[in-house]
């Protein structure tokens, strides 16, 4: 057994979940091994003394406060469908409004459309001839530069 | 309520399951509640507050423990532990808490006193005391995801499949956590023990 495999079984141990036999392997590689000792008994002491810290003491008024906040949302029910309702306006409202803006502006700036002149020139992927292998790549013509061009529109930014 | 018998100015031990204690909460049995907070109150505020390092947060977040415990109670499956259900509340708010937060925390207790003197001989006592504190510092050091399987199991003593279930994580990954806890508490903690031994 190496170090990082007594490693693992010193924590079965310090939990208590070791087996007889497990117990025996790491006993058998602590006798050889000052390291591995001196970090399982670190780390039962450490595990010991953890148990033992002081937990801090609650407020002596909590019940009360519990039930008074359990009361207030008793009392306003509407509260809570108020807040979603906040929610989903405060959620949906710049989606809307986002929304609005890009099909307004699609409205109003037609122009930002490629021109259809340059549409029969442009080849936006390989004919069917080249897929088919027909046809070799240079042949093919390609739309002029100027073909993609366009108008300014806010929506080219 | 039938449970809660008074006798002379003190009340009896309420001997109710914790699992019992909801199903009367569930049929408006507010007594119930009470022992619930009775119970639970101080394991859940000491790990709120070694994984926040507020004492603010901690009464808040408490406060909201019981009150969602309150508010969901009909989705409680009697079958299962309450300890891990209650804890799991608490730590998802601690979570969310963190998120907030956007970074690791480390927690300063030096305003809260934690540590408390034993029963032993006074020279042995004095370094079992500074192990204390230092333990307790670097506790507080260690990253919120090795810290709460590590507190879960050492301070609150669940088993590793409860743990698995309050963080909703594996079991393998609570077991390499809280080895890591450990490793890194060593790391921290070897001058203090070696004095201290």
């Amino acid at each position: 057994m190496n170090c990082r495999e007594a490693s693992k079984l010193i924590d079965l141990a310090v939990d208590g979940l070791a087996t007889d036999e497990q117990l025996q392997l790491l006993e058998f590689h602590m006798m050889g091994c000052s390291r591995c000792r001196s970090s399982f008994q670190m780390t039962m002491d450490i595990s010991r003394i953890t148990r033992t810290l002081s937990s801090p003491t609650p407020p002596p008024d909590l019940e009360a406060r519990v039930r008074q906040r359990l009361a207030a949302a008793d009392s306003s029910p509407s509260l809570s469908r108020k807040a979603a309702l906040f929610r989903r306006i405060a959620y949906g409202a710049p989606i809307a409004a986002a929304l609005l803006l890009v099909f307004g502006l699609n409205t109003i700036h037609p122009g930002s459309q490629r021109s259809d002149e340059y549409a029969s020139e442009a080849v936006v992927g390989p004919s069917k001839e080249i897929r088919k292998g027909v046809i070799a790549k240079q042949e093919v013509a390609v739309a002029p530069f100027s073909g993609y061009r366009r108008n300014a529109s806010p929506l080219t930014f | 309520m039938a449970y809660q018998l008074v006798k002379s100015g003190k009340r009896q031990k309420d001997t109710r399951s914790d699992s019992q204690l909801m199903v009367d909460l569930c049929g408006g049995d507010e007594d119930a509640f009470s022992e619930v907070i009775r119970r639970f109150q101080g394991p859940i505020y000491g790990l709120l507050i070694r994984m926040l390092g507020n004492e603010d947060e901690a009464e808040e977040l408490l406060q909201e423990t019981f009150c969602r415990l309150h508010r969901y109670r009909e989705n409680y499956d009697p079958e299962r532990p309450l300890v891990t259900w209650i804890f799991t509340i608490a730590s998802n708010l601690a979570k969310k808490r963190w998120r907030r937060r956007s970074r690791w925390i480390t927690v300063p207790l030096d305003y809260v006193n934690l540590t408390s003197p034993g029963k032993t001989a006074p020279h042995y006592e004095s370094g079992r005391v500074e192990l204390r504190a230092s333990l307790e510092e670097a506790i507080g050091a260690l990253p919120p995801h090795y810290r709460e399987p590590f507190l879960l199991r050492e301070k609150q003593g669940m088993t590793y499949e409860q743990i698995a279930e309050v963080m909703d994580i594996r079991i393998g990954t609570v077991k390499s956590r809280i080895n890591r806890a450990r490793t890194r508490l060593r790391r921290l903690l070897k001058d203090t023990w070696e004095n201290w031994k």
